[in-house]
């Protein structure tokens, strides 16, 4: 059984005013065909940056140092810039971001955005050939592109497509936005839709659709998702597997089930707690003390001790190694050996 | 405090290697001044026919004009005027538009609305054709007044730029701390606000009047070029291309060199503007 | 398309900007001027002639009075005599400006043309050999005199090498025909004038094929020194723009999308660019006409910069206000252009107005 995606030891370097900084150390993750994989984490856990090194995204002061990201089998670590495309987009990966204000592109029309979307690689591949400009091939292409684009524009939910199409992004509400980001993930059907806080700029009940969207986008065409943010009960409703990460590291791996009933690191313990959904009336709410970590002022050691109940003498020394415990269960901590 | 200038420099080509630039100029134009044969031996209007149109040599660094003038010595005596004429210029036009700025930003209303529609229609000429005009009209019957009169003129029209630049800067002043300023208002006074908004003005102010500087010799040479600055026979570098250009193409250091000069001069102010810029603003 | 209300808005303000503009100079001309009858007249006018000039002119009369007269005037096309030339001002500027105009949409051209794709290449790799070299050189050109271009390719091309004319627009010995194209209607020959005096366009109608190429090796070096005259301003611009496009979001969803690098870069980044200098081009325009003052001066070229050069010269004042505003009214215009353009080009800028 194949894995759409591997990584394997990832370590990324991160450089600012002549300093270095690691966003990731060694990480570990698989993701399956037709499975959601959430990760959660605060700012400066790498969890941003993960996704924007799968997708090939990586500033230019950020480079991977060490290990490999396998999709489907290739190192993308390897292709240089100008032949990732290949890897994105149609059939391949695709990521929707944080700030739906500002994902599309302010001066296109959304037809015009959403056509880039279904035209993928042929686009930008196929020169404009004149024999089939003339047999008309190219107007039926035309024609079955905007029948497709009008049906993924239903499918999140807008009741007059065509309207939509005509308008320009800053016309439209953030709600909105996001969801045309969703309807172009249906046009490209993604092996792997990495989504980075897709949520967290819209209001709960814009939320709750675009969680209903991208698991029937799971549905129908098999893609995978990387769910990323720092709320861990959003990630809960749809992962599958939750991978929790905290300064550039994966502090816990583990199905959804698991995590949630039996959390193993006291990060992963300290998240739950400090969530209302899981107060059950007695007591208090117990966030976790501190304040997330600068990376470039990492404590040595297991980045997390500095804030950590259990903290013990070895945790200031040593970075705790993966361990697997149960099934599918793994964790990072001194706590279990 | 000298060494932290001193790192401020060094960190900063741009600045250092402007000001060196400017400094260098300065100096120069001080020592011409106080005694240009201190640098030179020729006298800039001695005319002798028989050295004319000598090219560049030892003996004369940027060759000989048409009559026979060392053309670097004219360089050096042309130096005063301008390394000098540009500062007033600047200075003025920043005092004048500093004060309609803050006047038009801070009162707002009707006021704003008018001196603003007054400096648009300053702004939309052309700026060297208005000043052109102007010297020419006004200093038609005084020709020994050009100078001043150019000088004028190019405040006129430079004004307007400060005017907007300080007022779109006092309205996000204005915006920021209107509370506190509100606070200020029941004790304070006018004066009080001044201090106030004053102070977050410089910075703009010095990075825009640098950069300006560069302009203005630029267009103060182009006026001096068509005989609207210093009456002959003293010496300008703007005047000096233009006479050359006669003399072209066997003798083209006549123009080549002051233009050159005017260039070198442009480029510092331009150099440590930009080297300004990065330093405030980026902190600020 | 609410948009004519936005168009015919800024058409009235830039009327009201040249009305201003027109008012100052007549305050100038009349007013301020030490002796305005001398003005209109010329230096060199015998008594005379300055009393025909003060009834003409209505110089004695109050200030609201030669204003209205001005204003008339000036709707109408009389714009005074030149003592210089002893013609019709208008009729100067009618030979010179669209010879001028022909230079400054060359040099414009020649300016977006080279200035855009070096901004774009320094942005595509900031801080690079590339990005440095030509920051370097702009920095410096930015800061050069108009004259030291041009005299710099005048010694250079036309004088060492001899490549290249060295003044006049055209060889004196060819004649510029004025395309005058005639229209057959019941019967009778309409004649249809159609540009005049711009010499490319000119010749390029007419047919005329040695003042054509004459023409284009005379317009050579002029238009060179003209886009030079203050070049790096666009590179610049378009640079810094794009850097900064370059690290918005919608270029990661263009990119994510699977578009090949060069088609986000042209399609999405590009684009979005251009916005800011579109803003700036009237003021580069602007800069133009003024340029072309040195340079039409240096090259000898019969356009509008020339007859100011001229007039400046030789204290020929109703030329010089003649010329300045009509150079101030097609600042005035383009810059409306631009405006307009702007309008067009940025779907955001057209709700707001």
């Amino acid at each position: 059984m194949d894995k759409l995606l591997i990584i394997d030891d990832l370590w990324i370097s991160y450089y600012k005013d002549g300093k270095k900084a690691y966003a990731i150390r060694g990480l570990n993750l698989e993701v399956n065909y037709n499975q959601i994989v959430g990760i959660v984490g605060e700012s400066g856990s790498g969890k941003s940056t993960l996704g924007h090194a799968i997708v090939g995204l990586l500033p230019s002061n950020s480079r991977v140092e060490k290990g490999r990201i396998l999709f489907e089998g290739t190192d993308l670590t390897k292709i240089n810039r100008r032949d990732f495309y290949r890897f994105r987009g149609k059939n391949a990966i695709f990521m929707i971001f944080q700030d739906p204000m500002s994902s599309l592109n302010p001066t296109m029309k959304i037809y015009d955005q959403l056509r880039e979307a279904v035209q993928g690689k042929r686009s930008s591949n196929e020169d404009f050939s004149l024999t089939r400009w003339f047999l008309g091939n190219i107007r039926k292409d035309i024609i079955i592109e905007n029948k497709d684009i009008i049906e993924a524009l239903k499918k999140v939910g807008f009741k007059n497509p065509k309207e939509i199409l005509v308008k320009y992004p800053h016309q439209l509400s953030g709600g909105e936005r996001q969801r045309i980001m969703i309807a172009m993930a249906y046009l490209l059907k993604p092996k792997l839709l990495i989504a980075d806080e897709p949520t967290t700029a819209l209001d709960v009940v814009t939320q709750a659709q675009v969680l209903k969207m991208l698991l029937e986008l799971k549905d129908e065409y098999k893609t995978s998702i990387i769910f990323i943010s720092h709320d861990i009960t959003l990630v809960s409703q749809i992962s599958d597997r939750i991978l929790v990460m905290y300064g550039g590291i994966l502090m816990e791996d583990g199905s959804s089930e698991e995590i949630l009933k039996n959390p193993l690191n006291p990060y992963t313990k300290g998240l739950i707690s400090s969530l209302p959904i899981y107060f059950k009336g007695e007591g208090r709410i117990s966030p976790i003390p501190g304040f997330p970590p600068n990376i470039f002022n990492l404590p040595a050691g297991c980045p997390f001790h500095p804030r950590c109940s259990s903290n013990m003498s070895i945790c200031k020394l040593q970075m705790p190694k993966i361990k697997k415990i149960g099934e599918s269960h793994y964790v990072a901590c001194h706590l279990y050996g | 405090m000298n060494t932290s200038l001193m790192k401020i420099l060094t960190k900063n080509v741009n600045l250092l290697l402007g000001t060196i630039i400017i400094m260098f100029f300065i100096v120069m134009a001080i020592i011409s001044v106080i005694n240009i044969h201190l640098l030179t031996r020729y006298n800039p209007n001695q005319i002798n026919f028989s050295e004319a149109n000598l090219p560049p040599s030892i003996l004369h660094i940027f060759g000989t004009d048409q009559e026979g003038r060392d053309v670097f010595s004219r360089v050096l005596a042309a130096l005063p005027i301008d390394v000098s004429i540009p500062y007033i210029i600047v200075g003025a036009s920043v005092l004048i538009g500093l004060i309609v700025g803050i006047i038009s930003g801070y009162f707002g209303g009707i006021l704003d609305e008018i001196l603003m529609r007054f400096t648009d229609i300053f702004l939309a000429f052309p700026g060297i054709l208005l000043a052109l005009a102007i010297s020419e009209i006004l200093g038609s019957s005084h020709l020994a007044y050009r100078l001043y009169f150019s000088a004028l003129a190019l405040i006129i029209v430079n004004w307007p730029v400060y005017a907007r630049l300080v007022r779109g800067q006092v309205l996000q002043i204005k915006s920021m701390t209107y509370i506190t300023l509100a606070k200020v208002a029941g004790l304070g006074n006018y004066q009080i606000m001044k201090r106030h908004v004053l102070p977050h003005l410089i910075p703009i102010l010095l990075v825009y009047s640098t950069l300006d500087m560069g302009t203005i010799i630029l267009s103060y040479s182009i006026l001096a070029f068509f005989g609207l600055g210093a009456p002959p026979p003293t010496p300008e570098l703007g005047r000096m291309v233009y006479d050359g250009l006669s003399a072209l193409p066997q003798n083209w250091w006549s123009s080549v060199f002051p233009a050159l000069v005017i260039t070198l001069m442009a480029l510092g102010y331009s150099l440590a503007g930009d080297g300004l810029r990065d330093l405030l603003d980026l902190r600020s | 398309m609410i948009f004519y209300r936005l168009i015919l808005k800024r058409i009235i303000e830039a009327f009201l900007v040249i009305l201003g503009e027109l008012i100052i100079i007549f305050y100038l001309a009349n007013i301020a001027a030490p002796n305005p009858a001398t003005i209109w007249a010329g230096p060199e006018a015998s008594p005379q002639q300055i009393q025909i000039v003060t009834q003409l002119y209505h110089l004695n009369q109050p200030w609201y009075v030669q204003l209205y007269y001005y204003l008339g005037n000036f709707f109408t096309g009389n714009w005074g005599i030149s003592p210089l030339y002893q013609t019709p001002v208008i009729s100067l500027i009618e030979e010179y400006l669209p010879v001028t105009l022909e230079l400054a949409i060359i040099a414009l051209i020649l300016k977006v043309i080279i200035e855009i794709p070096l901004g774009v290449i320094s942005a595509l790799r900031p801080n690079g050999v590339l990005d440095n070299t030509i920051r370097i050189t702009y920095t410096v050109t930015r800061s050069a005199p108009p004259f030291i271009v041009a005299l710099l390719l005048l010694l250079g091309f036309a004088y060492y090498f001899h490549l290249l004319p060295s003044s006049y627009y055209m060889n004196p010995v060819l004649y510029l025909h004025e395309p005058k194209f005639y229209v057959l209607l019941f019967g009778h020959k309409y004649y249809i004038w159609l540009i005049d005096n711009m010499p490319i366009l000119n010749s390029l109608l007419v047919g005329d094929f040695p003042a054509l190429i004459s023409s284009i090796k005379h317009i050579i070096l002029p238009s060179l020194a003209l886009m030079l005259f203050g070049f790096g301003g666009i590179v610049r611009l378009t640079r810094n723009t794009m850097i900064e496009v370059l690290n918005m979001d919608y270029i990661k969803t263009a990119r994510v999308k699977g578009l090949k690098e060069r088609l986000v870069v042209i399609r999405h980044a590009l684009r979005n660019s251009l916005l800011p200098t579109i803003t700036i081009i009237s003021i580069i325009f602007s800069g133009l006409m003024q340029g072309s003052l040195v340079v039409e001066t240096i090259f000898n070229y019969y356009g509008i910069g020339y007859l100011i050069a001229e007039s400046l010269l030789n204290l020929d004042t109703p030329t010089l206000i003649a010329s300045t505003v009509i150079v101030t009214i097609i600042v005035v215009v383009s810059n409306l252009i631009a405006d307009i353009s702007y309008a067009i080009l940025d779907p955001r800028v057209r709700e707001s107005l």
